[in-house]
């Protein structure tokens, strides 16, 4: 019989719900209330306790057999945390800034690219999966969208280089189709720990890139004395989220006799309508269900002087849409070696290779298209070639099959830095990096595809290789002085980027068997004309920045910190006279809670008040844009090619850095002995001198007409404003604790954005696409939709209010916003709705019991709209391609009480409220459950840990959106074009398995 | 050592330009570049776009069951509005190469080399412009008439109100004048293709023939029918189109198109052919516009399936050359066709030929047939409706107009009235310019007897009902393009009927 206390080594106060445990037994007893705990066994005396306690250190403790009294020392809290900064790292209590650390199990999801573990982790934070191609890009913004044109995306710093997740880094411009992304090439498992930094004292020691924010990802180091060997592996199984429900053929025929009838033409017979007789589910041909499988292997060895990490990994996902998939191989050594007491050399370097095969461009609004009564196979087992009434629809099964759309992108992102020790305060450090990418891709068309069927098989192929080159130059002076600290921070930088390009094609293959590889023996070169392949062409493009900064982190007595923070930047991609800029930011913080006022009140274990200001910038821009840029343009006399060139753009002598100022407060409470911490902030932020990218009117000749696009007249000038503020919360909570435990975790943002100004002109708004909804208005947020509203349809003798040719009763009708008797452009379009939520926010719980964990991950969004244009293509109701049963309720002479317009052939697109739908949703992002086996079983092993585990991703979303999924942008990272669902790649679910061993 | 200053290689910076001839000669084929740019992805005015942004809404052509772009098939219905993608196309391109012009004829003088061909490749530059702006003062009515290279990036410098279109008639004029004299009668080798004194000429004729100052439209056609330009028609009415006789006696301008050549394929050909034929490229994305008329020999006494084709006279030999009805597939030698209804035998749909290329008959995405912008029978024809305008129809409007229908098989016209000769001038244009990119304008040109156009009574023939809905004068001209509108500080405004 054993009886016992434990008690806090400090404060002396009992701790209720720490764990004892008899060492070499299944004994285990928690404490209760007063700190109390007694076994009764035959064990004998003596034997060892473990005693542990979530925040304590663990301890062991020899038992004789007379009551025991057992200190516990409180372990490194939150306070105490080492956080990972700009150029070094602070403990969180040292910290003015707004940065917030990434949960370690937000980390443990089984997601292709990092990023995607941010969503719902981290308050402020919003990412968007754009699609589900496996291994495509996401956005990610953080506190808003600060610019229009110019990229909005945060900066990545891994591992002190700066890097950024645009996926024209890893894009030769040859497959068509989601692009991958290049944070892709990261081996998920080597991350440490992922720091968000978010308000301006933060980010402005990264200056110019610092506006959107910046996510430092430190990669897993070894350490002194520790050797383990890990395995993690996993095996997954996913489908589509949900599939749309469209019309069978007896409808669809119903819907076409229709159509050709009320506009003025004659029914068609079922010979006609349906001459294969079938009845083709074309969703259920394209999905499958996809597998994935990861495997990571790790070393960690340390001694005193050198510390070591080695890892590799192999992934690969398949896509829900037949022959879709991402794969990666990676690897990575990390090594630190103190050379000696002064000298310390560490060296990060990464290596990794990545395939996708990727969904073709407008795969998916065929796969919903196509009529039913098309087949998929001709009664020879070939595929059928293409829709067999009008449209040219190819059957894209077919093109799934039997089109390479193929991107691989090898990837080597490494530096080495050495730190000397001038003085015992005073270190100097000298780092040089590079990432060096090489992009491939590979696209073929066969014979045996309609798109391709005209060109006798088609290929192309194109590289991009990328080097970007990185050298700081810092040095850091640490000094305690009394009660005052003082840390000093001054550096030089320099960084360069250079990539060159190449793409070629050709056509008129004799046999498809070299596919791409052999594009000489293409009959026909450089053709682009004809549609697809694209002419040779190469490209190069370079930009370089300079830099110098400097920040002085002060404290007095650890309760008043000061933060002063400068950095001048110089960027190539502005104009002589214009590229260097100065970025200032302060900061002041409040240790409230190390006041002796304070210290006395129990309930609060710590306060701190954060106040900054500060201004950043964003120059990510193409290069080259201050120049007027000849283009070519080709004609021909006496049947000879020859050259022409004119400008495509104006020389802009002004053009310069967009200016970011931002102002935030906040504070971290933490309360009864931080078993609930809350982080609060609140920011302004203004953006000035947007690079608006302005649209120009055509009358200026700036129309860029080249044989695969026509672009409108635009140019980046510094005008405008954008303002974005909002309100940040996180709530940890350790609910319970003891023997059971039960965490949560709790984030909340809301923001909102106002374009405030588009410079004037009497410009204050502009339309990037006439055929999206979108639209930039000064007064609106950034992706905002305009369009008419819809007022019931046309009823025989009533009002006809339409844009569109179907003037007929059951025609739509549309609101006359102006009162003029008819509906126009210019009169009757207002604005609908935006892409932005109202707010955002997360919820984790998390449960463990004994060697059982079970994780519950809820993330959702609030009050964002979703202009579900491919909804508008299925209702057109035109019976030239499937549509939405939505349509069975047309109307019909006979069914007029009805929101649904009658069958019409040749309608105008009309964007309308009526395809604006509510994007909220809330989802089940991750549902968890593990178990650890207990050290028991593993004792007489060499394993020292092995955790099972099996988790569900995305299985169950409460959302009224219609379309596959509220999460959902078809143009990918373009902020303006945001929240449009044309057709993407669709979302999916899976359920995983998963084992981790340690040796 | 990173380095701040830029050094671009991968284009051309203006500042590094228009120092040589080779530059200069450079800049004004940029200039020419509009005329055959384009792709099956773009489309540009003579390359399929006055087609689908223009002829679809006539009577003779329509989308086909490949055209899938709403905003075509709405405008070809007439149900289009300020913000059709098309009306901004045809404006903003035509704006682009206007630009390019500009920049030749502001630059070029101030660089040294040849005085005579530094005053001809201004000249051509002059008559491009003349060309663009005359399509859009015609389309547009009045354009904003910008004359010289913009550079300022201040957008209120760029913001150009609306000039007068009698004023951009004036500057048409002008351009055309000017050029003439500097440009040549013809060229030889590499440079055949560019314009000549002669082309100018007929340019003007056409546009005062727009403008209805008969008495100049016929003595500036009567300059070119009995100049020293060598212009006559060929024999052979499908030596016009066929590549092998491009930049023959009958043309004087056209526009230039190449096969298997940077995309400089005439990509209006595959859009006419049926879709699925075994080795061919085609889309089915033109067709001929179908309408009914009273036919006894038709179930129900109508035929539902008339058109342009069935327009033509049984001797016409255009028709065989304009259309055909079936293809042979390249590779297995079958011959593939459709007819209109099932039910009614040898009733097949007519397909548009003008542009078929027999030399790349597995892909008419790169068929060569040049585009004729203005050919000889355009002046005889323009000389016979200015002459019977003016005077009647004489002697002279007989000749002119006859020797057009002799050469496609026609017997001569004789004893006409004049309003009766106008309208055989109206339908010699249609059958003679079919898919020509003329029909358009055409019918927002030509006046009936009393003086009233004739594009209502057309399209309503045709059952384009639309015409008709609101004011049917709206029609005449394009709206302005929304997008131009709302970028334009207030400088821009609607024309009537399209606010």
């Amino acid at each position: 019989h054993l009886v016992g206390r434990v008690i806090d080594s400090t404060t002396r106060e009992p701790l209720p719900g720490a764990v004892v445990k008899i060492q070499g037994t299944t004994h285990v007893v928690s404490t209760d209330i007063e700190g109390k705990f007694s076994f009764i066994t035959g064990q004998k005396f003596p034997y060892k306790l473990i005693i542990t306690f979530t925040g304590y250190e663990k301890k062991e403790f020899i038992a004789d057999g007379s009551p025991v009294e057992i200190k516990l020392k409180d372990a490194q809290t939150q306070l105490n945390q080492v956080v990972v900064v700009g150029y070094g790292s602070q403990k969180r209590k040292d910290i003015t800034g707004s940065v917030a650390s990434v949960p370690a199990l937000a980390l443990k999801q089984p997601v292709p690219s990092l990023d995607r573990a941010l969503q719902g982790s981290v308050s402020g934070i919003q990412v968007t999966q754009a699609t589900g191609q496996p291994g495509a890009g996401v956005t990610v913004q953080i506190r808003g969208v600060n610019s229009i044109n110019a990229v909005a995306e945060p900066l990545y710093i891994i591992d002190g280089f700066p890097t950024s997740n645009s996926n024209s880094l890893t894009d030769a411009g040859v497959t068509n189709g989601p692009k991958i992304n290049p944070l892709a090439s990261i081996n998920t498992s080597d991350i440490e720990s992922i720091e968000v930094l978010k308000d301006a004292s933060a980010t402005a020691i990264y200056g110019t890139r610092g506006a959107n924010g910046v996510i430092i990802i430190t990669t897993k180091k070894g350490k002194a004395g520790v050797s383990s060997i890990n395995y993690d592996g996993s095996y997954g199984k996913q489908e589509v989220i949900k599939t749309l429900s469209l019309l069978n053929t007896p409808q669809w025929e119903a819907l076409r006799n229709d159509a050709l009838v009320n506009t003025g033409k004659t029914a068609q017979t079922e010979a006609q309508l349906n001459p294969y007789n079938a009845n083709t589910d074309w969703q259920g041909a394209a999905f499958r269900k996809g597998t994935s499988q990861n495997h990571s292997l790790s070393i960690f060895s340390g001694t005193e002087r050198t510390r070591l990490a080695f890892s590799g990994n192999y992934f690969k996902q398949d896509g829900i849409l037949q022959n879709t998939n991402f794969e990666r191989y990676a690897g990575r050594v990390n090594v630190e070696h103190d050379y000696n007491d002064k000298f310390k050399i560490s060296s990060y370097i990464t290596g990794s290779r990545t395939t996708a095969q990727i969904a073709p461009q407008g795969v998916v609004p065929a796969i919903l298209l196509m009529t039913p009564t098309t087949p998929v196979y001709n009664s020879d087992g070939s595929f059928f070639i293409k829709n067999v009434f009008e449209g040219t629809y190819g059957n894209p099964i077919n093109t799934l099959y039997n089109q390479t759309n193929t991107t691989t992108t090898s990837r080597i992102l490494g530096n080495i830095a050495g730190d000397y020790k001038i003085t015992e305060n005073l270190t100097a450090r000298v780092l040089a990096g590079v990432d060096i990418i090489d992009n491939k891709q590979n696209r073929y068309l066969p014979a045996t595809v309609y798109e391709g069927s005209g060109y006798s098989g088609l290929g192309e192929v194109g590289t991009l290789n990328s080097f970007n080159w990185l050298n700081e130059n810092t040095l850091t002076y640490n000094k305690k002085f009394g009660k005052h600290s003082l840390n000093v921070l001054a550096g030089f930088t320099q960084q360069q980027f250079k990539a060159e390009g190449a793409i070629t094609g050709s056509s008129g293959f004799v046999s498809d068997y070299d596919t791409f590889n052999n594009l000489g023996s293409g009959s026909v070169t450089s053709v682009s004309g004809s549609g697809f392949a694209i002419a040779p062409s190469s490209s190069s493009n370079s930009w370089a920045l300079k830099s110098y900064l400097g920040r002085i982190n002060y404290g007095f007595n650890s309760k008043y910190l000061l933060t002063l923070t400068l950095r001048a930047d110089g960027s190539s991609k502005f104009a002589p006279g214009h590229q260097w800029a100065s970025f200032p930011s302060a900061a002041i913080a409040w240790n409230a809670s190390s006041e002796d006022f304070l210290k006395n009140v129990t309930a609060i274990s710590q306060l701190k008040l954060r106040l900054s200001a500060g201004q950043t910038g964003n120059s990510d821009i193409p290069a080259y844009q201050s120049y007027s840029q000849l283009g070519y343009y080709r004609y021909n006399f006496g049947n000879s090619t020859v050259a022409g060139f004119a400008p495509n753009s104006l020389y802009n002598p002004n053009l310069t850095w967009e200016k970011t100022s931002q102002y935030d407060f906040g504070f971290d409470l933490g309360l009864f002995k931080d078993r609930v911490t809350v982080t609060a902030d609140v920011y302004y932020k203004k953006t000035t001198n947007l690079l608006l990218y302005l649209p120009l009117p055509a009358t200026s000749g700036l129309t860029i007409i080249t044989n695969t696009a026509i672009t409108n007249p635009q140019q980046y000038e510094n005008v405008g404003s954008v303002q974005n503020k909002g309100f940040e919360l996180g709530i940890n909570s350790r609910n319970i604790v003891g023997i059971f435990v039960w965490n949560t975790n709790l984030v909340f943002a809301l923001n909102r954005n106002k374009v405030l100004s588009l410079g004037g002109n009497g410009v204050n708004q502009f339309i990037p696409d006439s055929s999206l909804p979108s639209i930039i208005k000064v007064g609106e947020p950034i992706g905002s939709f305009i369009g008419y509203k819809t007022n019931g349809l046309i009823q025989a003798g009533g009002p006809v209010l339409t844009p569109a040719a179907n003037t007929s009763p059951g025609g739509q009708n549309y609101q006359d916003i102006n009162g003029d008797g008819k509906i126009t452009q210019t009169g009757d379009r207002v604005i609908l709705g935006n892409s932005q939520p109202k707010f955002t926010g997360g919820i984790t719980n998390t449960f463990a019991y004994k060697g059982f964990d079970l994780s519950v991950f809820l993330q959702g969004s609030y009050g964002n709209k979703i202009y579900n244009q491919q909804r508008g293509v299925l209702e057109l109701g035109t019976g030239y391609t499937n549509a939405t049963t939505t349509l069975l309720n047309r109307w019909t002479p006979t069914n007029t009480n009805t929101d649904v317009h009658s069958a019409y052939q040749d309608p105008a697109a009309t964007i309308s409220d009526r395809f604006v739908e509510n994007g909220s949703y809330l989802r089940l992002k991750s549902l968890g459950f593990g178990y650890t086996f207990p050290q028991s079983v593993l004792s007489r092993s060499p394993i020292k840990k092995v955790r099972i585990c099996l988790s569900a991703q995305n299985l169950a979303t409460w959302t009224k959106y219609t379309g596959y999924d509220p999460e959902v942008s078809s143009n990918e990272q373009s902020a303006i074009t945001s929240g449009v669902d044309n057709g993407a790649y669709p979302n999916n679910k899976s359920v995983i398995v998963g084992i981790g061993v340690t040796l | 050592c990173a380095k701040l200053n830029e050094d671009p290689r991968s284009f051309i910076p203006a500042s590094q330009f228009y120092k040589t001839q080779a530059d200069a000669v450079a800049a004004v084929t940029a200039a020419y570049s509009l005329l055959n740019a384009g792709a099956n992805s773009i489309q540009t005015p003579y390359n399929t776009l006055f087609n689908t942004g223009m002829n679809f809404m006539a009577d003779d052509e329509g989308p086909g069951p490949g055209a899938t772009n709403a905003d075509v098939r709405s405008q070809a219905v007439l149900g289009h509005s300020a913000s059709g993608l098309r009306i901004l196309q045809i404006w903003q391109q035509h704006y682009a190469a206007i630009k390019k012009a500009n920049i030749a004829i502001d630059t070029i003088p101030d660089i040294k080399f040849d005085a005579t061909l530094n005053k001809r490749l201004v000249a051509e530059a002059k008559f491009l412009r003349a060309l663009y702006y005359f399509n859009l003062v015609r389309l547009y009515g009045d354009v904003p008439l910008v004359l010289h290279d913009q550079t300022s990036i201040n957008l209120s410098d760029l913001q150009v109100p609306r000039t007068a279109a009698a004023t951009v008639y004036a500057q048409i004029e002008t351009d055309l004048t000017n050029a003439a004299t500097d440009l040549p009668n013809n060229y030889t080798g590499p440079d055949v293709g560019r314009v000549t004194a002669g082309a100018a000429y007929s340019l003007l004729a056409k546009v005062y023939l727009t403008e209805r100052k008969w008495d100049k439209a016929v003595a500036q056609a009567e300059a070119v029918i009995n100049g020293p330009y060598g212009y006559d028609l060929f024999a052979n009415y499908a030596d016009v189109f066929l590549p092998a006789s491009k930049n023959g006696k009958e043309h004087i301008f056209s526009a230039q198109f190449k096969s298997n050549s940077q995309g400089q394929g005439n990509n209006q050909a595959p859009r006419s052919i049926l879709n699925g034929i075994p080795g061919m490229v085609g889309s089915y994305a033109d067709q001929v516009v179908f309408y009914s008329v009273p036919d006894a020999t038709k179930p129900n006494g109508v035929d539902k399936f008339f058109s342009i084709y069935k327009l033509y006279p049984a001797n016409d030999k255009r028709k065989r050359v304009s259309f055909v009805t079936r293809f042979q597939s390249p590779t297995t030698n079958l011959w593939y066709g459709k007819l209109n209804d099932a039910t009614i035998a040898n009733d097949s749909i007519p397909f548009f030929n003008k542009y078929y290329d027999p030399g790349v008959a597995s892909n008419e995405a790169e068929s060569g047939a040049n585009v004729s912008i203005i050919r000889f029978s355009d002046v005889l024809l323009i000389h016979a409706e200015a002459e019977n305008e003016l005077n009647g129809p004489t002697a002279k409007a007989y000749a002119s107009i006859n020797r057009v229908r002799k050469r496609a098989g026609l017997d001569d016209l004789a004893g006409l009235d004049q309003a009766s000769f106008r309208n055989a001038v109206y339908l010699e244009r249609r059958l003679e310019f079919v898919f020509e990119y003329q029909r358009w304008f055409d019918l927002i040109r030509e006046r009936d007897a009393s003086g009233n156009g004739i594009l209502e009574a057309s399209l309503l023939k045709v059952g384009k009902t639309n015409v008709s809905k609101g004011a049917a004068g709206k029609f005449y001209l394009f709206p302005i393009p929304q997008q131009e509108i709302d970028n334009s500080n207030g400088k821009l405004t609607q024309n009537p009927g399209w606010q």
